[in-house]
C-alpha cells in the first residue's frame, strides 16, 4: 500500500479510528491493532511476504529470550550469529544471490572456467533491508546488554512490522521504539498536529516536486546518448532533488503517521541539501541508515581510532557496504565508494566534525563563503547521484563523458511537456525556500509558532499546490526497490 | 481529540470545495472524452473509434451540409472504449435525445470495431471500456465522470486549462518546432466532440509511429477475430438509429500499409458488412482514396486531412440528402 494512494486514505482513517476510539482502553489491543494493521499494509503487496516478515520475528523474539537466559559467552555467540545468518541470510537470497552468481560466473569465465550457476527468479519483498536491520539492531543491542529483551511478543511483533516506517524506515533502535510499544500511549492535541503537518509537508514533497522531478529524470537518462551537456547536467539536479523529496518525503509521512498513533520516530533528514562539507551531509541524510552503521559496523572495526590507514580502511568499508545496501549492482558499490573518496580528506585533516551546527544559524541567510560551500558540496552529490540513477557503471561513465563536453555550456534542449518542466523548476524554489526559513526545525511545515489564520493559509497554499501538480498514484517511492 | 477530528474536518472541508471549483473549470483541454460525458443531449452523432474521433470533424460537416440537420456531435472514443458493443449502445441512447427523430448519424466501420480479442469474451472486455457503468453523459461538471476517471482527485484541470491556453497561443511556433522533428504533441477536445491533435508530421518521426501502429496491428489481427457480438450490435445500434434518423457507414482512409494488414485480416470486409450496409442510408469506403491525406502514425489522420474527408462526408450526405427530397 503506498502512501499516495487511495488505499491508504482510507485505510489510515479506519485503523486511527478503532485505535483511539475502540481500544484505547487496552494497550494490548492496541499494539495488536497496530500488527493486524501493519500486516494488511505489507501484505496489499503481496502477502507472501508476510511469512517473511513473521519467521524474521519469531527467530529474533526466540533469540532475545534465550540471550537472556544465557550466560555463556559462546552460546550467547551462537545465538547472535543465528540472529545475524537468518536476517542477512534472507537479504542474500533475496537481494544479493543473482548478483554474486553473476559476478562468480563472470570471474570464472575470465580465468577459463565453466561456471554454470542457477540464477533465481525471484522478487524483492519490499522493505527487506530496512526491517531485517531494525530487528537485527535490537538482538546485537540485546546481546550487548544495552536493552532487556521483551517477553511481550505482540508488542515485539508490533515493532519489527510497524507501518508507517516498515518499507522505507526510519530504520528504529529497538531502545527507542520498542520501549514505546510498553507504555500507555494518550492523544495529545499538538502531537498530532504536528503529524498532519509533517504529513503535509511528505506528501508535498513526493507527489508534487520528486513525482514531478521523475517526468524529466526519467526523459533526460533514457535518452542521454542523444541530448546536451547541459540538459544532462539539468537531469543530475533535477534527480538529486527527486531522490531527495521522495525519500524524506517518505519519511516525513512515516514520522507523521506515527505521531498520529502516540509515537515517536527518529529524525531521518535534516535539511541535508544545506550542508557545507560531505560530512555535514552524510549527518543530515539518511541519518536512521548512516547512525546504524556507524554503531553496528564502523565503531566496531575501530572507527576513526587507531593509525590511517585504519581511517581510510574502516571508511571505505563504511561507504562501500552503505552503497550495496541500497541494490545488488556494482554502481552503487562505486557510489558509496566516490561519497568515500569526497569524505576521506576531511576525515584525515580532522575537518569531518567542523560544520555541526546549523548553517548561518540565528541569521536569515546565508554568507558568501557558506553558499559557495554549500553549493560545491550539493554539486559533489549530484554528481554521485549519477552513478545511483543510471542504469549502470556504464551508462553512468557515458552519460558523465557525454555532460562534461562542450555542449555543457550550452542551453537545455526543450523538453516537452515544457510547461511542466517551467512549474517544476518554480516549484523546487518554493521548496528551498520554505526548508531554508525552517531549517532549524524538526521538518518543513513545522510551524505551530504561526498565528492560527497564518498557519491555515499556509496549510491551504500546500494543499492547491499538491492537489493541482501533485501526481498521484503513479509511481512507487525511490527506496521501496531497496 | 475533538479538536483534531474538527480540524481535520475543516482541512477535508477545504480540499472538496477546492475540488468542486476545479471542477466547473473542466473543459476540451481536462482529457480526452470530458466534453463527451458533460455536454448537452445530442441528436445527430459520430460513432466509432478513435479513427472517428480524431477523423470526423462535425461543425466541419455541418457547414457542408448546410445546417439543414441537427448539429452533430462526435460521439467516438476507441478501440478499447467503444467498439461495438452493448456497453456502448447503452452510451448512445443516454446521449440522444428523448425527442430525436431526425437526426442523421456517421456510423465509422473498420475490421477492428466489430472484432474481439480471442482470450477475452468482447462482454468481460467492455470492462476496460471508459462508458462501462457510466450513467450520466449530460452534465457539467460531471462528478461521476470525474470520480471514476480521477479517483485521486481532479487538481490539475485550471493547469491543463492555462496550459492549453498557452499551447494554443504559440501554436504556430510550436507546430514549426514540432515539424521540426521535436518529439510530442498535445489534444484538444472540442466543443463538437473532435478531438484535435497537434503533433509533429516530421516524416523521421511519422514513420517511426507507423512502424510500431503497424506491428499492433500486425498483431492485433493474430490476437483478435471477427466478432459475431460486436457484427450483431453494430446492426442493432444502426436499427435503433433508424429509429431517430438517418444512418451513413463511412470507412474512414488509412495509410495503404495499415489497409493490408485489415485486409488480410478479414478479406471482402465489404461482403461480411453487407447486411449492415443495407439496413443503412448508405456506405461510403473512403480506403479506396487516400492520396493525399495525411497520416498522424498511419492509423489516425491527420487534423488537415481530418478536414478534408469531413467536407468529403459532407458532400456525401448532402447529395444523399437531395436525392431523397
Amino acid at each position: 500500500m503506498l502512501f499516495n494512494s487511495i488505499d491508504f486514505a482510507i485505510f489510515i482513517p479506519i485503523v486511527f479510528g478503532l485505535y483511539w476510539f475502540v481500544f484505547s482502553k487496552s494497550l494490548k489491543l492496541q499494539n495488536l491493532l497496530i500488527v493486524v494493521a501493519s500486516y494488511v499494509f505489507y501484505g496489499w503487496w503481496d502477502w507472501r511476504f508476510l511469512t517473511l516478515i513473521l519467521f524474521s520475528t519469531l527467530v529474533d523474539f526466540t533469540v532475545g529470550i534465550k540471550l537472556s537466559q544465557e550466560n555463556g559467552k559462546s552460546k550467547r555467540r551462537i545465538l547472535l550469529l543465528t540472529s545475524v545468518l537468518v536476517n542477512l541470510g534472507f537479504l542474500g537470497v533475496f537481494k544479493y544471490y543473482n548478483f554474486f552468481l553473476e559476478n562468480f560466473t563472470n570471474a570464472f569465465t575470465v580465468l577459463g572456467y565453466n561456471f554454470d550457476g542457477h540464477s533465481l527468479n525471484i522478487i524483492l519483498p519490499v522493505g527487506i533491508s530496512f526491517y531485517t536491520f531494525q530487528t537485527l539492531s535490537y538482538t546485537i543491542d540485546v546481546y550487548r546488554e544495552k536493552l532487556n529483551p521483551t517477553k511481550d511478543i505482540i508488542a515485539f511483533t508490533a515493532f519489527v512490522s510497524f507501518f508507517p516506517q516498515l518499507v522505507a524506515g526510519p530504520i528504529e533502535r529497538a531502545a527507542n521504539l520498542l520501549p514505546q510499544f510498553y507504555k500507555e500511549r494518550k492523544f495529545e492535541y499538538s502531537k498530532a498536529v504536528d503529524g498532519m503537518r509533517q504529513i503535509l509537508w511528505g506528501l508535498f514533497k513526493k507527489v508534487v516536486i520528486a513525482d514531478n522531478c521523475a517526468v524529466f529524470v526519467n526523459f533526460i537518462f533514457d535518452n542521454s546518448s542523444e541530448l546536451s551537456g547541459s540538459s544532462l547536467a539539468l537531469g543530475a539536479i533535477l534527480f538529486s532533488f527527486q531522490i531527495y523529496c521522495d525519500f524524506s518525503g517518505y519519511s516525513d509521512i512515516a514520522i507523521g503517521t506515527s505521531r498520529l498513533f502516540g509515537f515517536n520516530l527518529k529524525q531521518n533528514f535534516a535539511f541535508p541539501y544545506f550542508s557545507r562539507d560531505i560530512a555535514e551531509f552524510w549527518r543530515r541524510w539518511h541519518i536512521s541508515l548512516s547512525t546504524w552503521f556507524r554503531d553496528y559496523l564502523y565503531i566496531p572495526l575501530g572507527g576513526s581510532r587507531g593509525g590511517v590507514l585504519n581511517k581510510v580502511r574502516n571508511t571505505l568499508i563504511i561507504f562501500v557496504i552503505s552503497g550495496f545496501w541500497h541494490g545488488a549492482n556494482w554502481k552503487f558499490i562505486i557510489w558509496g565508494a566516490l561519497n568515500a573518496i569526497y569524505f576521506l580528506p576531511l576525515l584525515l585533516t580532522n575537518k569531518n566534525r567542523v560544520n555541526l551546527e546549523i548553517v548561518a544559524k540565528n541569521r536569515m541567510l546565508p554568507s558568501i563563503s557558506e553558499c559557495l560551500k554549500m553549493s560545491a558540496t550539493f554539486s559533489l552529490v549530484a554528481f554521485a547521484w549519477i552513478f545511483f540513477r543510471a542504469e549502470n557503471f556504464s551508462h553512468a561513465t557515458s552519460y558523465i563523458e557525454a555532460m562534461f563536453s562542450i555542449s555543457l555550456f550550452s542551453i537545455p534542449e526543450i523538453i516537452t511537456p515544457k510547461i511542466t518542466m517551467v512549474y517544476t523548476l518554480l516549484l523546487i524554489p518554493i521548496l528551498l525556500v520554505t526548508e531554508w526559513l525552517q531549517r532549524g526545525e524538526l521538518h518543513g511545515l513545522s510551524i505551530e509558532r504561526l498565528r492560527r489564520p497564518e498557519r491555515w493559509i499556509i496549510y491551504t497554499s500546500v494543499l492547491i499546490m499538491i492537489v493541482t501538480f501533485g501526481k498521484f498514484g503513479e509511481s512507487e517511492f525511490i527506496y521501496f526497490q531497496f | 481529540m475533538r479538536s483534531f477530528l474538527l480540524n481535520i474536518l475543516y482541512f477535508s472541508l477545504i480540499a472538496i470545495v477546492i475540488h468542486i471549483v476545479f471542477a466547473y473549470c473542466a473543459d476540451g483541454s481536462t482529457d480526452e472524452y470530458y466534453l463527451k460525458f458533460s455536454s448537452s443531449k445530442q441528436s445527430s452523432l459520430v460513432l466509432g473509434t478513435s479513427r472517428a474521433l480524431q477523423g470526423v470533424i462535425p461543425s466541419v460537416v455541418d457547414s457542408v451540409l448546410d445546417y439543414q440537420s441537427p448539429n452533430l456531435f462526435n460521439f467516438a472514443f476507441t478501440l478499447t472504449s467503444s467498439p461495438y458493443g452493448e456497453c456502448y449502445l447503452d452510451a448512445i441512447k443516454a446521449k440522444l435525445g428523448n425527442d430525436t427523430s431526425k437526426g442523421y448519424f456517421i456510423i465509422t466501420i473498420d475490421p477492428w470495431s466489430i472484432s474481439e480479442r480471442k482470450s477475452i469474451p468482447p462482454e468481460i472486455d467492455d470492462r476496460r471500456s471508459v462508458l462501462f457503468g457510466m450513467r450520466n453523459f449530460n452534465s457539467h461538471p460531471n462528478f461521476e465522470y470525474l470520480m471514476k476517471k480521477y479517483p485521486s482527485g481532479w487538481g490539475m484541470i485550471p493547469f491543463k486549462n492555462l496550459e492549453l491556453m498557452l499551447l494554443k497561443k504559440n501554436y504556430k511556433k510550436l507546430y514549426k518546432k514540432l515539424n521540426n522533428s521535436v518529439k510530442g504533441s498535445f489534444t484538444y477536445l472540442n466543443d463538437d466532440g473532435w478531438l484535435d491533435v497537434y503533433t509533429s508530421l516530421d516524416k523521421t518521426f511519422v514513420s517511426q509511429k507507423e512502424v510500431k501502429k503497424f506491428s499492433i496491428y500486425k498483431q492485433n489481427s493474430l490476437d483478435r477475430q471477427f466478432s459475431t457480438y460486436r457484427y450483431d450490435y453494430l446492426i442493432k445500434i444502426i436499427e435503433y438509429l433508424n429509429s431517430r434518423g438517418k444512418v451513413y457507414l463511412v470507412r474512414l482512409p488509412v495509410h495503404p500499409e495499415m489497409l493490408q494488414i485489415e485486409s488480410d485480416y478479414i478479406a471482402n470486409f465489404d461482403h461480411v458488412i453487407s447486411t449492415a450496409i443495407s439496413k443503412s442510408e448508405g456506405y461510403l469506403d473512403m480506403t479506396t482514396s487516400v492520396h493525399g491525406h495525411n497520416f498522424t502514425d498511419g492509423n489516425h489522420l491527420s487534423r488537415h486531412s481530418a478536414n478534408d474527408v469531413s467536407i468529403e462526408i459532407g458532400i456525401w450526405i448532402s447529395s444523399s440528402l437531395n436525392d431523397n427530397n
